[in-house]
């Protein structure tokens, strides 16, 4: 018997090899959404975790510090007072290779392509208890001399026999907007594979060059220790040495000791902590688009519910006779859902091996994001990881088992040799209707009061909107029905019986159409959602742009924002704005030092202004008395938060925060919340006078300038003046008003660019489930129309039929798809924004992306009715009716 | 003179680190592996010390100046070796030694030749860190350290290495321990007044009153902490201080020691204080100057008789242990000194003792005939194994010494003194 079955199962899909497919290809584009965007994300995180790895070495502890690291004088200290030996001085930063033309002859091939790489400072003499990238892997190939009397850099061989890069060879560096020629005076061979990828982005030089290249004064970025301390390290410890083990049991205590000589503003981590930092920062950007490629899977199951209650239904005949024939009820639905697994599999493979693929489109533009937002981070290799191939297959089957349980149930109840009639199955399915009703409106309920409950967490958030999604897509089939209900006088009117008679058709096979018109209202109410809510909030922020950018122009470096893991120099000196104030044609100078400091809440972004009250007016404040906060800023005694700062931490005008400074802790009290959409993790203001006197710190990281004519001719004189009083190799960026603010919304819709790929998508599955449903449709109403042409009706007549049909599908999918769309929009800005992000983003919606996704759905739905309609039309009619 | 030690430090150094596991004690094949790849770096040609101040003619000694740094010079040293007595008689040796190396010479090209006579121009303003910060020399063609910005205060040419040695001579055991840094940002360096050289926490520094030096040391559970007096007045090496080395003009350097520096302190081993007292030798040396193409390494002699003499005495060694160059100094009880009379030299060696760790066969003690003295002075080591397997492996300890003299009058007289070999093993060879 079962032998039987399989066959006759592998027959059915035989004879219908394009149901297969399509069903298959639904399950492989959802899995590999979801595959790519994972790997993408996944692959970001892990370069920056090995990255970081390659850098801890074997350290155990570093002392970190908040603001501009940690003084030189204490890694002098910590080795000369307190005998820590096993302690190195570290600087990190980025730095750009400028490749391409590496000789200097001036005659390059115009290629001038620039890459990051993560620029390490070390002490040569300090470095082999830590790393092995000197010495132990460079072997011979390394000058010891150069490295420390020049600007010697040292990196991997394979990176450099990429490059073309030499022992001896020179290379430009582009750091803080200056050209540096650095010579390379040592190549390491990476031990590993893993030591290899770390190796890929890194440069190593002498933490004296390092300090010069980066301007670091007399700061290094942190210390790095080997201090056994836990159970692990230990145990470690004593397996590799039991002569030694007393001297691990010593760790907490030295760590004691260090920690009590640490200067003001420094702390003790582990190096773990940056990863799981960086993971943390990162979590709602991540969880948003996974989200995001789950709604791809989601649609796709829908198109595996199609295509295997199609087969079911189509099947009916056939499973009539089988139970005929001893096969219990059970043994059908254990068929249908094998069959459904077996699609999941195949499809879930497909999928992760496109989704590879996939994830190497998407990642640069994920990096980019998170570079743009978030922390320097250079993927040079893309992988998915197991955890995610092991959760797409998983997926993949049950997505395609839940969507087959539905069709499974189905083929339980047929009755030995009953072959149900279409017209039974439609009518059951109006039966349902009602109940499926329900179903959807309490889902949607349900979705509701998951979203509304206080305090919750993105995933529930999450779940809320999926939720809401599902309810509605269930609502469709019934708002269906009164669509085409109200649709068919006008259609009748239109176009005659045949109007009528499409209209009709709809609701008549609302089996196949119901899902259809689900899937691909889904599709585009994901479209239309998506659409409203990156409108919305890039409106949003254009406004705030337009209000914040008061100064005509503004002088930086390129790349001013701070990384919060490396050591950014301050781009001007005191001395560079004073330059910059006597410029002829500049009225005002307002400046800036970007800063991050420790706090009682973590390390912060601090921006210590310099504003004069025209300045000011830059900033909206969302809660707090407008002249009071501004007042108590002004006098140092409060600083003002932002928006996703007050979000995040959870404070509130009134509340207090201490920032640690080198003179100690400080409490400030917040005056002010004010809009900010520069940074998802929120600033703190803080009057610059108060922050130099508190933190010795005179740097200025950009500056505003006001001219007295901001016509263009003047904004581009004074330009031209400031590079020249600046000094013309500086290379700082100095831009306009509406260029920063252009160059802001690039980087807005570069971060929107991953989320618009996965649109695409989503619309891409739906398509493909509109067009496996037509087909379906087609072959199942073969006799229908072969007894309508029977009865006279043209090839074209039919063919009309079948795209008004489809026409109208599209038209209710896309219909239905603005207020489920809107719905999910607004749930986006509102809800799940406010819960990433914390920011207040103002809903717009304006008819054209409205009228634009109806045109797509009812665009998708002719063009996947095409080919359904030219089978359809070249139906003959004796060819159709021979089994009756 | 612990001499040419020096002439292999610079390349070497840079091997030995880039060589050196991170823990110590991985020795054994690990050891050997890296004698070798020194080896084949440690014959630095003399391209290398074109730039810096080589030692050719006697110059005229400045202190406290001549006790700081002469970066002019490729390197030199500050090297302290001592005898110390337990109250319950337990003998022990020390040994504490401060290099410096430059990795290239100061910016300014001086005139080769002798630096300066003066002493004064080679001082030039540097009284702390060696390094000159910020004026390190570079192609053209490069960025100039410290051109972005103000120069890095980790900016310097000069490193040091130290090491560290103690001989429990009636517990028969050796410890040696070694370290490198940077002389720069306060990490290392040395300075003249007040007199300072340190790395680390290991330093010798004069007392407040700069009547004293206060020698500090501490590795595991080893730690010294010992005063010493100026003792005897200051010994000039050679012609005035100038040290000659060979044949070659250049082939010398400027070499003086105080012989014998009454010293007490205490040491710590394993949790015991010890209070000691004894005395100690020092030494410094500092020049430009590399092994003659034949010479594989050097055998060194400072010897503190009982009758209140000292005596130094060096050779340098050919592959087939024969004396390539010899000289040494004789100081009288009274201070006075003079350099030896070598002429006749024989230097006997006795047994051999093999390394276990490292393989390398050193003589066992030496007998030393200088018949133009009429002396012969019998060297027998009284601990075997004083190698120090560091980077650098050489053997240095303690050793007695009995002599008959007929010098100053009576027959025999006892002593003890410090004893350093180089050069047994395949990798101290140059060649």
């Amino acid at each position: 018997m079962k032998r039987l079955l399989v066959k006759s199962v592998l027959a059915h899909f035989r004879t219908h090899p394009l149901q297969a497919v399509l069903a298959v290809v639904g399950v492989a584009l959802g899995v590999a959404v979801f595959v790519g965007i994972e790997g993408a994300n996944g692959s970001a995180l892990r370069a920056f975790e090995i990255s970081a790895r390659a850098i801890a070495g074997r350290t155990t502890h570093q002392i970190i510090g908040e603001s501009a690291g940690v003084p030189e004088s204490f890694y002098r200290d910590l080795r000369l007072k307190h005998g820590v030996r096993r302690s190195a001085p570290v600087i990190e930063g980025f730095v750009s290779l400028r490749s391409g033309d590496g000789d200097g002859d001036g005659n390059g091939d115009g290629k001038d392509r620039q890459d990051r790489f993560r620029l390490l400072g070390v002490d040569f003499f300090a470095e082999s208890a830590f790393r092995d990238q000197l010495g132990k892997r460079t072997g011979t190939l390394f000058d010891l001399t150069g490295f420390m009397t020049r600007s010697g850099v040292v990196l991997s061989a394979p990176v450099a026999t990429a490059r073309s890069i030499g022992l001896g060879h020179g290379i430009d560096l582009v750091i803080a907007g200056r050209l540096k020629r650095v010579e390379v005076v040592g190549l390491f061979e990476p031990g590993n594979d893993f030591e290899r990828q770390a190796a890929a982005d890194l440069l190593i030089c002498d933490i004296a060059t390092a300090q010069e290249l980066l301007g670091l004064g007399d700061r290094i970025s942190r210390i790095d220790l080997i201090v056994p301390l836990s159970e692990h390290d230990r145990y470690a410890e004593e397996a590799g040495n039991r002569n030694h083990a007393a001297s691990g049991a010593a760790g907490p205590e030295a760590l004691d000791a260090i920690r009590a000589a640490l200067p003001a503003g420094t702390k003790i981590v582990r190096p773990e902590q940056r990863s799981a930092a960086a993971e943390q920062m990162t979590r709602a950007f991540r969880l948003n688009l996974r989200a995001l490629s789950l709604l791809a899977l989601l649609c796709g199951a829908f198109l595996i519910y199609n295509t295997m209650t199609f087969s079911v239904v189509q099947r009916r005949p056939l499973l009539g006779t089988l139970r005929a024939l001893g096969a219990t009820s059970r043994e059908l639905f254990a068929i249908v859902l094998t069959e459904a697994a077996v699609v999941g599999l195949l499809g879930a493979l497909i999928g992760l091996v496109s989704g590879g693929a996939l994830a190497r489109m998407l990642v640069s533009r994920v990096t980019q994001t998170v570079n743009d937002l978030y922390f320097t981070v250079n993927v040079r290799e893309v992988g998915v990881s197991t955890e995610v191939q092991v959760a797409g297959i998983i997926l993949g089957i049950g997505a395609a088992l839940l969507a087959a349980l539905g069709p499974a149930a189905e083929a339980l109840r047929t009755e030995p040799r009953s072959a149900l009639a279409r017209a039974e199955l439609e009518a059951r399915t109006r039966q349902a209707l009602p109940t499926m009703t329900v179903l959807g409106v309490l889902t949607v309920i349900a979705g509701a009061a998951c979203l509304s409950l206080p305090f919750t967490g993105l995933i529930s958030s999450f779940a809320g909107l999926f939720m809401i999604l599902v309810g509605m897509a269930c609502l469709t089939p019934a708002m269906t029905v009164v669509f085409m209900r109200l649709l068919t006088p006008a259609a009748e009117r239109l176009f005659g019986s045949l109007g009528r008679l499409s209209a009709r058709g709809v609701v008549a096979t609302l089996s196949r159409t119901g899902v259809a018109i689900a899937a691909l209202m889904m599709a585009i109410a994901v479209t239309i959602g998506v659409d409203v809510m990156i409108r919305s909030f890039r409106g949003t922020v254009d406004r705030w742009l337009s209000y914040s950018l008061l100064a005509d122009l503004y002088v930086s470096s390129p790349g001013a924002l701070t990384d919060r893991f490396t050591a950014s120099p301050p781009a001007l000196s005191v001395a560079d704005v004073e330059k910059l104030r006597a410029l002829p044609g500049v009225g005002q100078v307002t400046t800036v030092r970007a800063v991050v400091v420790g706090s009682d809440v973590g390390p912060i972004r601090l921006q210590a202004f310099a504003l004069n009250p025209f300045a000011q007016t830059a900033f909206r404040l969302k809660s707090g008395d407008q002249t009071e906060a501004w007042r108590a800023y002004d006098r140092g005694e409060a600083v003002l938060i932002s928006e996703p700062f007050s979000f995040r931490h959870d404070l509130d005008v009134g509340s207090s925060l201490i920032l640690e400074t080198p003179a100690g802790d400080r409490d400030f009290r917040i005056a002010g919340i004010y809009y900010d959409y520069a940074t998802e993790e929120g600033t703190v203001m803080l009057t610059q006078p108060v922050y130099r006197e508190l933190w010795g710190d005179f740097g200025v990281t950009a500056a505003g300038l006001y001219l007295e004519d901001s016509d263009f001719d003047s904004v581009k004189a004074v330009t031209r003046a400031a590079r020249t009083a600046l000094g013309e190799d500086r290379e700082l960026v100095i831009r306009s008003n509406k260029l920063l603010r252009d160059q802001s919304l690039r980087v807005f819709d570069r971060t929107f660019a991953v989320t618009g790929v996965l649109r695409m998508l989503a619309v891409l599955v739906a398509f493909v489930g509109i067009l496996a449903a037509l087909t379906a449709l087609q072959l199942e109403r073969e006799r229908e129309v072969g007894v309508l042409r029977a009865l006279g009706m043209t090839p074209i007549e039919v063919w009309a039929l079948v795209t008004s049909q489809t026409g109208l599908i599209g038209l209710v999918a896309g219909t239905l798809a603005i207020p489920v769309g809107l719905t999910m929009a607004a749930i986006m800005i509102h809800v799940i924004n406010r819960r990433s992000f914390g920011w207040s983003l103002e809903m717009t919606v304006s008819p054209a992306p409205l009228v634009a996704a109806v045109a797509l759905s009812i665009g998708a739905a002719l063009l996947a009715g095409v080919y359904p309609a030219y089978r359809m039309s070249r139906t003959s009619p004796a060819e159709a009716l021979r089994a009756e | 003179m612990t001499s040419r030690l020096s002439t292999l430090l610079a390349p070497l150094l840079a091997l030995a680190l880039a060589c050196s596991p991170p823990d110590r004690h991985a020795s054994g094949p690990a050891a050997a592996g890296r004698l070798s790849v020194s080896a084949s770096l440690g014959a630095s040609d003399s391209s290398d010390l074109e730039g810096f101040a080589t030692a050719i003619e006697p110059r005229t000694f400045i202190f406290p100046q001549d006790l700081g740094p002469h970066p002019a010079f490729k390197t030199e040293w500050w090297y302290w070796i001592g005898h110390l007595r337990a109250q319950d008689g337990r003998r022990f040796g020390y040994q504490l030694t401060f290099f410096r190396s430059a990795l290239a010479p100061p910016p300014t090209p001086r005139p080769k030749g002798e630096a300066s006579t003066t002493g004064a121009p080679s001082q030039r303003s540097e009284p702390d860190q060696s390094g000159a910060p910020g004026t390190p020399g570079a192609p053209a063609e490069l960025s100039e350290p410290g051109e972005l910005s103000e120069p890095s205060s980790w900016r310097t040419r000069q490193l040091y290495m130290a090491h560290f040695a103690l001989t429990d001579v009636d517990g028969a055991d050796f410890r040696s321990f070694e370290r490198f840094s940077r002389g720069a940002a306060g990490l290392s360096g040395a300075r003249s007044d007040p007199f300072r050289v340190w790395l680390d926490d290991w330093s010798v520094q004069a007392t407040e009153s700069g009547e004293q030096w206060l020698l500090r040391a501490a590795e595991g559970s080893i730690q010294i902490e010992l005063t010493l007096e100026p003792g005897k007045p200051r010994v000039l090496h050679g012609d005035r201080g100038l040290s000659r080395k060979g044949e070659a003009s250049g082939a010398a350097s400027y070499y003086y020691s105080r012989t014998r520096m009454p010293t007490r302190g205490h040491l710590i081993l394993g949790g015991e204080v010890l209070d000691v007292e004894g005395s100690s030798w020092f030494d410094r040396e500092w020049s430009t100057s590399l092994l003659a193409p034949d010479e594989v390494g050097w055998d060194w002699l400072g010897a503190q008789l009982d009758d209140g003499r000292e005596l130094m005495f060096f050779r340098l060694r050919r592959r087939d242990g024969t004396s390539a160059w010899v000289d040494g100094t004789l100081i009288e009880a009274d201070g006075g000194s003079r350099a030896l009379a070598t002429q006749g030299v024989e230097f006997t060696r006795r047994n051999s003792w093999t390394s276990p760790e490292t393989g390398i066969t050193y003589p066992a003690g030496f007998r030393l005939e200088l018949p133009a003295e009429q002396l012969s002075l019998e060297v027998v080591p009284l601990v075997p194994d004083q190698e120090l397997r560091l980077s650098f492996v050489y053997w240095e300890g303690v050793v007695a010494i009995s002599c008959s003299c007929s010098g100053s009058g009576s027959g025999s007289v006892a002593g003890r003194g410090f004893l350093e070999m180089t050069g047994y093993g395949e990798r101290a060879s140059l060649r």
